[in-house]
């Protein structure tokens, strides 16, 4: 995403004084600095670009404590996935650990979001910019924050940027991302998760689309013998992309870099490896994802010595949702079809112990059927 | 004594309006006043100390990051 020029990233509209919620609260009172001062160089010592994080208590508390409250377990702060998945990959001995935290700070850490970075300005990890000119956004913007982050995948896929992929139905509907992605989802829930799936107000396909259930619901009969079964992606979702191998270093001068292989279009059905009463397909869309055993080895070889505890080939949600899908438009593409389906060979030998409770045995690929 | 009583009543009413609206007069006052806002809003003055900071602190060559993030 292009920047935004360095005067319009601080410019400031004179709408934003008119909010008559926002716009009164003196700039100092949230920001710091001297407001009386004409020299900017003085009158910005100790200024707080974002007050907003770590704890924006004392910034919007006042009025929103019902969310800053849950903020410390809101996801897009705490990172807790990215914190939880390293611990789980990362040799227990403490001197170990204690070389890839610091590269998880330097590397990961920045990647998270605040009250202000999705509200008032674009996040800090994409450089920054205030949105609209400091006017506060109840719903952020899709494009200028969301898919500012979640732009290779989730991003690509939903606007369509795959070659000869068509966009989700739903972009094509005009939603946006928080059409789904609710505000109660976002914000984080009191008891704490550590991952996106687990979530309790994420959202539900059947939220919208509990009528495909209905007595002259069109393909019922389809919905009902797969339900419980697959996944909604399973069969709609168009092939989405997949990342591998992303290493992380630092150059001469410390600042930090990553390298990741080239990515590639794939659709691969694995077994549901976090399957629950919410969750309880057998089969769901899964992608691989870019770690790698040797990600991090600039800061300590051989540190991801438990690297096979969790698999790289991900269960996922692909945001390229259509009705009619290459694999949907008649069963046998699908049933009997090798090559959808996550097998043994499509695994590099070294990753094999680490999928083996998402790759799909031969005989478990559902078999052809009399159409 | 039910006039002079009426017309206190709207007095005291009149004051009152008169004391929030120039209550409110002097809150936009001090907004407008602060220098934060003064220059925040002037794109002139902002593309003026931007040049200038970026003039004293040129963007450095950094290492590239390959790939997709």
């Amino acid at each position: 995403m292009e920047q935004l020029a360095p005067h319009e990233k601080i410019y400031v509209d004179e709408a934003f004084l008119e909010d008559e919620n926002h716009g009164q609260i003196g700039c100092q009172e949230c920001h710091g600095g001297d407001p009386d001062n004409p020299d900017w160089k003085t009158a910005h010592v100790d200024v707080i670009k974002d007050p907003t994080f770590p704890d924006p208590e004392e910034s919007c508390g006042d009025c929103h404590d019902d969310i800053t409250e849950r903020n410390g377990c809101n996801l897009h702060v705490n990172l807790a996935s990215i914190h939880k998945t390293l611990k789980k990959r990362c040799d227990p001995k403490c001197s170990i650990c204690s070389k890839i935290e610091k590269a998880r700070e330097k590397h990961c850490a920045s990647c998270h979001s605040s009250c202000g970075q999705c509200h008032v300005s674009r996040p800090e990890s994409v450089k920054g910019g205030l949105l609209e000119g400091h006017v506060f956004k109840k719903r952020p913007p899709m494009q200028q924050v969301c898919t500012a982050c979640h732009g290779s995948r989730i991003g690509d896929e939903f606007l369509g940027m795959n070659e000869n992929i068509p966009c989700d139905i739903h972009k094509q509907k005009y939603f946006k991302c928080s059409k789904c992605h609710t505000a109660c989802e976002m914000h984080g829930q009191e008891n704490g998760c550590c991952s996106r799936y687990h979530v309790e107000n994420g959202p539900k396909c059947l939220q919208c689309h509990q009528d495909i259930y209905g007595d002259d619901a069109p393909n019922l009969e389809t919905h009902e013998t797969h339900q419980d079964l697959v996944s909604c992606q399973v069969c709609h979702s168009m092939p989405y992309k997949n990342c591998y191998s992303c290493h992380v270093a630092c150059d001469k001068k410390g600042v930090a870099y990553f390298e990741t292989k080239e990515s590639s279009l794939g659709f691969k059905i694995g077994l549901n490896p976090l399957q629950s009463a919410a969750r309880p397909e057998l089969y769901v869309t899964v992608r691989h994802i870019p770690a790698d055993k040797h990600s991090f080895d600039h800061y300590c070889g051989n540190a991801l010595t438990r690297f096979d505890s969790l698999p790289t080939w991900k269960m996922t949600t692909p945001h390229n949702i259509r009705r009619q899908t290459p694999q949907n438009k008649k069963c046998n593409n699908c049933h009997g079809n090798e090559e959808l389906f996550l097998i043994k060979n499509d695994v590099s030998p070294q990753e094999l112990d680490a999928n083996m409770d998402v790759i799909v045995p031969l005989a478990s690929i559902p078999t052809e059927i009399d159409e | 004594m039910k006039m002079s009583t009426w017309a206190l009543g709207m007095i005291v009413v009149a004051g009152c309006l008169c004391l929030l609206i120039l209550v409110e007069q002097q809150g936009q006052t001090a907004e407008a006043q602060s220098q934060c806002v003064l220059c925040h809003t002037s794109p002139v003055k902002l593309i003026k100390i931007t040049r200038e900071i970026n003039k004293n602190n040129p963007v450095k060559e950094n290492a590239k990051s390959k790939g997709e993030g």
